[in-house]
């Protein structure tokens, strides 16, 4: 019976070692992209908010307006990071919920490098004055069909491995991913359709525009971030999930709500009233499916206090959980009807966003991240200390970017409503706020630097050969992950 | 590989039914389009020759009444 089980137990070993191998190549490719592109849009972000206290700068530089720079900013983080980040962690715990191989890895390096030069060549264009000018949706019109090519290309292998699976459960993290796989062409296509194929109304095209722009959050990068979250969690603490129903139950509220999301940017224009409404009572109640995953997480991993402090990855995820809970308070209060009125045309949407691509999904990537790229490369990461830096720093830069754009925004709300002052005094409201932001992002800039680097050394094979993962604690009794680690067990599966 | 799952043939239709998936959503708009009804404000076409008349020739006064130099002058930075 024992030996049975230990030559189950080196199967094992040896086909996740061997799903670890085939996707090595393309999931560092797209992590370590991923982090430059998130670097570049860090930059820019910086320049971006620098404009708003001080508009003089850099205005030698005509491809860094404020137009040009805070589309390109967000296009970046979106494009650049945000979809190949979310690409990796779909391959890879595709791959192994399923338990195949991936037998693709070629097509799918190939994908990403046409990926990063479509995207390269959109953020040129935006930068030269060429853009779109429909938010979250800035490049030209010709790069839509390519992004979507290379999407289905990196993609489709993830829904083969998924359909052809051994017969058994169907893991939770398996539900979102699939559900952000399948989600994500029809916000897509439809956008991509209705905003620059078809001669619609132009009122319509920017409500299908800020239709997309709440969708692409709600439904693709959400579910990525809590498949990540689902999958570490219990991985990590060695637990099974807390409880399966509320897991259901997030999970269909998502799917219900989300839907919804995005029409709140049109609060006031001349559309069909119900539109902005149904689209600011979906923000609110996505506080329901942020609750119901947030309990259940943390339940997964409360009592594990010291797993929590050592693991990088958890750490990294569950701040991501406890951000998503934030976010889904702040929607409530943001998408009020008197809330809206007051922030519609203010800093405050950028922080809500900002607090949604990168205080939920970024972090939760982190800490997918942090877990995927030692299996891959099997060699545990260098230092802790950037590990450290890099968490404390993205969490100290966050909190201050959306606290203050919101607050900023807030106050320029009541300056614009304020009738009997001229409209200057609305944006001098702004401008202490907007320092605080430029600040936050010099420390976000500061912490990524350290993990583009840190991934970097990783993707050169030149972190730890070590049997022991890299905890953040240098004097912990032993390892959460086990006496030996995972990275040791490999020695017997090695090619 | 385990042949009741998974097999040549079972990847072959999987692929092909997630690109149709991909696909659909155009698809289904390109396919919806010639019926949606025409919301051509026939009122608004037939005044809009007038209408843009009136617009060429506000352009053109514009045009004739703008002084290059002077703005020119008046934009240089000494």
């Amino acid at each position: 019976m024992a030996e049975n089980n230990s030559t189950a137990d080196s199967k094992d070993v040896v086909l996740r070692s061997s799903i670890d191998r085939s996707l090595r190549h393309p999931v560092m490719f797209l992590f370590a992209s991923g982090a430059l592109w998130l670097v570049l849009s860090i930059v820019l972000g910086l320049v971006a908010s620098a404009k708003k206290h001080n508009p003089e700068f850099l205005t030698c530089f005509s491809w860094l307006d404020a137009g040009k720079v805070d589309a390109a900013h967000m296009s970046a983080m979106i494009y650049g990071w945000g979809l190949q980040a979310a690409f990796g962690i779909i391959i890879w715990l595709m791959a192994r919920l399923s338990r195949k191989e991936c037998t693709a890895s070629g097509i799918i390096l190939w994908a990403a490098h046409v990926w990063n030069a479509v995207v390269s060549y959109g953020i040129i264009r935006i930068m030269m004055g060429e853009g779109s000018g429909v938010t979250y949706m800035e490049f030209p019109s010709e790069v839509w069909p390519l992004l979507l090519v290379c999407y289905t290309t990196i993609t489709i292998w993830s829904l083969v491995q998924f359909q052809v699976r051994d017969a058994g459960h169907v893991y939770v993290s398996q539900w979102y991913l699939l559900a952000g796989l399948l989600w994500f062409p029809w916000i897509a296509v439809t956008a991509w359709v209705f905003v620059f194929l078809m001669d619609g109304h132009p009122l319509m095209v920017a409500g299908v525009a800020g239709w997309f722009k709440g969708t692409l959050f709600s439904l693709f990068f959400l579910p990525v971030a809590l498949g990540s979250a689902y999958y570490l969690a219990p991985k990590v603490t060695g637990r099974p999930v807390y409880s399966y129903n509320i897991a259901l139950f997030g999970f269909w509220s998502l799917a219900v709500f989300g839907p919804w999301a995005g029409m709140e940017k049109l609060f006031g224009a001349p559309v069909p009233q119900f539109l902005p409404y149904a689209g600011a009572a979906s923000m609110i109640l996505i506080l329901i499916p942020a609750i119901a995953v947030g309990y259940n997480i943390i339940k997964t991993v409360i009592g594990n206090s010291e797993v929590i402090a050592e693991s990088p990855s958890l750490r990294f995820t569950a701040a991501g959980i406890v951000l998503f809970v934030v976010f889904g308070g702040l929607s409530v209060l943001l998408h009020t009807v008197p809330a809206l009125k007051l922030t519609q045309f203010t800093y405050t949407g950028y922080g809500f966003d900002v607090l949604g691509l990168y205080g939920v999904f970024s972090l939760c990537a982190f800490g997918a991240i942090y877990f995927i790229v030692p299996r891959i490369t099997r060699r545990e990461w260098l230092s802790r200390r950037f590990i450290k830096w890099h968490f404390f720093c993205s969490i100290y830069g966050i909190s201050s970017v959306v606290i203050c754009a919101i607050a900023g925004g807030l106050s320029q709300g009541q300056g614009i409503e304020d009738l009997s002052q001229p409209f200057g005094t609305m944006a001098e409201r702004a401008t202490q706020f907007s320092w605080g932001v430029t600040l936050a992002w010099a420390f976000i800039l500061f912490a990524n630097l350290f993990f583009c680097l840190h991934l970097f050394l990783m993707w050169a094979r030149l972190g730890r050969r070590s049997s022991h993962p890299t905890l953040l604690d240098a004097h912990h009794p032993t390892s959460p992950h086990g006496p030996e680690g995972e990275v040791d067990n490999y020695s017997s599966a090695s090619a | 590989m385990d042949h009741t799952r998974d097999n040549p043939l079972k990847r072959f239709s999987a692929f092909w039914i997630a690109i149709l998936l991909a696909t659909s959503f155009g698809i289904a708009l390109i396919i919806t389009q010639p019926f949606a009804p025409d919301k051509t404000d026939k009122a608004y076409e037939m005044v809009s020759e007038g209408r843009l008349e009136i617009k060429d020739g506000i352009d053109r006064a514009q045009d004739d009444a703008l002084n290059e130099a002077a703005l020119a002058e008046a934009l240089s930075p000494s």
